[in-house]
């Protein structure tokens, strides 16, 4: 087969795999009416308030919106014990003040990376203002209180903090962390304290007493 | 070759070009120190805007008026700055924030931010002294402004580097275009023109947008970058030789210098945390600590800069300290800290009077607003919160450091005691798991009911699996508690113990 020929199919089929990506492209999930959410493992069952936004996840990691990741945010992550704290052991039993107090000084070390900056946010007058700034920045964390909370009956922690991000806007954020079929979780909602924090901190107090644990599932997760 | 020789050469020219137009500029380079203190104000645009993003800068550093709670400390502080420097009192305002790093910076306008961390690793007023004409060096010798023109100066420099390396391409491309025979005739009709228009027009965009950003990195960030993270060498040595003077003068000894240094050298040196600010240089602050020592085997003052004008100079007799008041701590260096009393601040928490009025009134002596409470005192109450925010991060090697440290002039408070068992039971080192419990017990002895030293003897157990010892001291933990959080949490380990006997954490 001569070479043009084969360019012009390898052509076509590049075309086809891009049509075919774009089409599979994720994109955020528009909750009409509130929905239960169970993560891959089913280790969970969340009610998604009706209204928000679902991020594209396949995990177990929810992150919901409903006006915007840097308006407010409910998200539910995990790591497993062995790597949920760097060189601590974490176990089942391990006391959730402790867990606590390990969690605030990871969230003062780093803020996760829910935004990427693009490189071409960085140039020209963008480059003044970019999207980087708007997380809140984790060196500004600061303890607000630390309470004993309770997840579908599984002790666990409560903390409230606060920190700022570049731009001096001041974000409020509360975790819920607790250990769960061999893996550390923190539900954590965040928000920034004006208007935003209080608006939807009732939402956040549903989606906490809706939440519910179960054991993971390891075989057939079809349900 | 004809054509990279022509561009090699235009580059020298223009490089010298760029050269000349800067020397009036160069001649300014150096703002000279502020010669007395009535001088201390902007001269020129330049530093007037430095000076109003200072103020900006302080109202986010300090985020509004200081708490009541840390004002007499923040007096007694600034008493130490208006005996010393005298002169500048009315020049210089000093805040005290309530941060447990190391934290002593200062703005261009003579705003000096210093934190409880740094006040908690001073043990005395020639150490506060030592570290306060650091800052007081930056602002007298107009280090904020020298930092900033120099950006500007190489944002320039590097605006004329990027138009000559343009303009290197530029011929470079020409000299291609002449090897296919293309003559200059050729290139000034039709295309060749335009072509040389378009790369001029590529010059000229690149020129503003290097500038547009170099300038803009020369404003506001800049200040607070060198206001945070701290000057240029040169710069930080220059405040280091002042504050050795000063020292020097003052005390006719430097040793204080090298003390803080090494204090705070060793206490990076503890933790994989660091200082979030300039005392986070390692290799700077063992330089420093070499220029001390090397400078305390001298004994011989130098005349210090002026606007330390407080300082005297040799052969002049050291201003007298203030009388003690009755029950006051006499600081080893025989200085007073808070002796002296100024400051009337705002007594309305929701009044915000201007930065001006605050300025003003803070260095006001008032007899009747006279502070009893000595320095050490008033620094012992700060040590608790500074050592439980170093808990809180996880700096539990400098946290040892700074508990167990023998302080001259400050006694920590007994709760000091469960704080350092508590960083014991933390750290990742189980040496230091082994000394938990006798801290502990020895604190017990003389607070019986403290729910949390009782709390963590409860731990201790548990970790050992001694179930019914730690039963019994979360029981007794649970009766003393005082609040519902520390109940709760007490209630998560009796639970655990009743969930799963013989299960250790």
């Amino acid at each position: 087969m001569s070479s043009p020929i084969l360019i012009k199919r390898a052509r076509w089929t590049c075309l086809a795999v891009a049509a075919l990506l774009s089409a599979c492209a994720p994109s955020w999930q528009h909750i009409q009416k509130q929905e239960t959410f169970k993560g891959p493992s089913r280790a969970y069952l969340a009610q998604i308030p009706e209204g928000w936004k679902r991020a594209p996840t396949d995990s177990d990691v929810l992150l919901i919106t409903r006006d915007g990741l840097f308006l407010q945010q409910i998200a539910i992550t995990r790591r497993p014990l062995e790597m949920a704290f760097a060189g601590r052991t974490v176990t089942p039993t391990t006391p959730t003040q402790d867990l606590a107090l390990w969690q605030y000084q990871l969230m003062r070390d780093e803020e996760p990376e829910l935004a990427r900056t693009d490189s071409d946010e960085l140039k020209g007058v963008l480059g003044l203002f970019p999207v980087g700034q708007a997380k809140p920045l984790a060196g500004t964390t600061e303890r607000v209180a630390i309470r004993p909370f309770q997840v579908d009956g599984v002790p666990a922690f409560r903390m409230d903090t606060r920190s700022q991000n570049g731009w001096g806007l001041t974000y409020r954020s509360q975790a819920v962390g607790f250990v769960h079929q061999g893996d550390f979780w923190l539900v954590r909602y965040l928000a920034p304290e004006l208007h935003y924090a209080g608006r939807d901190q009732a939402t956040f107090e549903a989606f906490l007493a809706a939440l519910k644990l179960k054991e993971k599932c390891r075989l057939f997760c079809s349900d | 070759m004809r054509g990279a020789v022509r561009s090699s050469s235009l580059c020298r020219w223009a490089l010298m070009a760029a050269l000349a137009m800067g020397a009036p500029a160069a001649k300014a380079l150096f703002y000279e120190p502020f010669p007395d203190a009535a001088s201390l104000r902007p001269t020129d645009e330049l530093e007037e805007r430095i000076w109003h993003e200072a103020e900006v800068f302080r109202q986010q550093f300090t985020r509004g008026q200081t708490p009541e709670r840390l004002r007499p400390l923040q007096r007694g502080v600034r008493a130490v700055l208006t005996r010393h420097w005298p002169a500048l009192s009315s020049k210089l305002d000093l805040v005290v924030i309530d941060n447990a790093d190391v934290v002593a910076v200062s703005s261009a306008n003579g705003d000096i931010v210093i934190s409880t961390g740094m006040l908690m690793r001073l043990d005395d007023e020639e150490e506060l002294v030592a570290v306060l004409a650091r800052e007081v060096a930056h602002v007298v010798q107009r280090h904020a402004v020298r930092t900033v023109y120099a950006a500007r100066l190489g944002a320039g420099a590097n605006v004329v580097f990027q138009t000559v390396v343009k303009a290197n391409s530029l011929i470079g491309t020409v000299g291609l275009i002449s090897a296919f025979q293309v003559t200059p005739e050729m290139l000034l009709v039709d295309g060749g023109k335009a072509f040389i228009q378009n790369q001029l027009g590529r010059v000229k965009d690149t020129m503003a947008d290097n500038f547009v950003r170099r300038m803009s990195a020369t404003g506001f960030d800049a200040m607070v970058k060198t206001s945070l993270f701290g000057y240029s060498e040169s710069l930080e040595t220059e405040a280091d030789t002042y504050s050795l003077e000063v020292l020097s003068q003052r005390y006719g000894r430097t040793d204080a210098f090298a003390r803080v240094m090494q204090r705070l050298l060793d206490e990076a040196r503890a933790d994989d945390k660091k200082f979030s600010a300039f005392y986070a240089n390692e290799p700077r602050l063992v330089e420093r600590l070499k220029m001390a020592r090397q400078r305390a085997g001298e004994v011989t003052p130098v005349a210090a800069p002026l606007a330390h004008t407080a300082v005297p100079h040799p052969g002049q007799t050291a201003a007298a300290p203030s009388a003690l008041p009755e029950g006051a701590l006499e600081l080893p260096s025989q200085g007073v800290v808070a002796a002296v009393v100024i400051g009337e601040e705002p007594l309305d928490p929701h009044s915000v009077p201007s930065t001006a009025a605050v300025r003003s009134a803070a260095f006001v002596s008032s007899a009747a607003e006279a502070e009893d409470q000595p320095y050490g005192v008033l620094l012992a109450d700060w040590s608790l919160p500074v050592f439980e925010a170093e808990l809180e991060a996880g700096r539990l090697g400098r946290l040892l450091l700074n508990i167990e440290r023998r302080r001259s002039g400050v006694t920590l408070p007994p709760d000091a005691r469960v704080v350092l068992a508590e960083a014991c039971l933390a750290h990742r080192d189980p040496v230091h798991h082994e000394r938990a419990p006798a801290v502990l017990r020895d604190h017990l002895e003389h607070r019986p009911g403290d729910a949390r030293a009782l709390r963590l003897l409860g731990v201790v157990a548990l970790r050992k699996g001694n179930l019914e010892e730690a039963r019994g001291q979360f029981v007794k933990a649970r009766e003393h508690a005082t609040s519902d959080e520390e109940r709760g949490f007490i209630d998560q380990y009796l639970d655990q113990l009743n969930r799963k006997p013989g299960v250790a954490s």
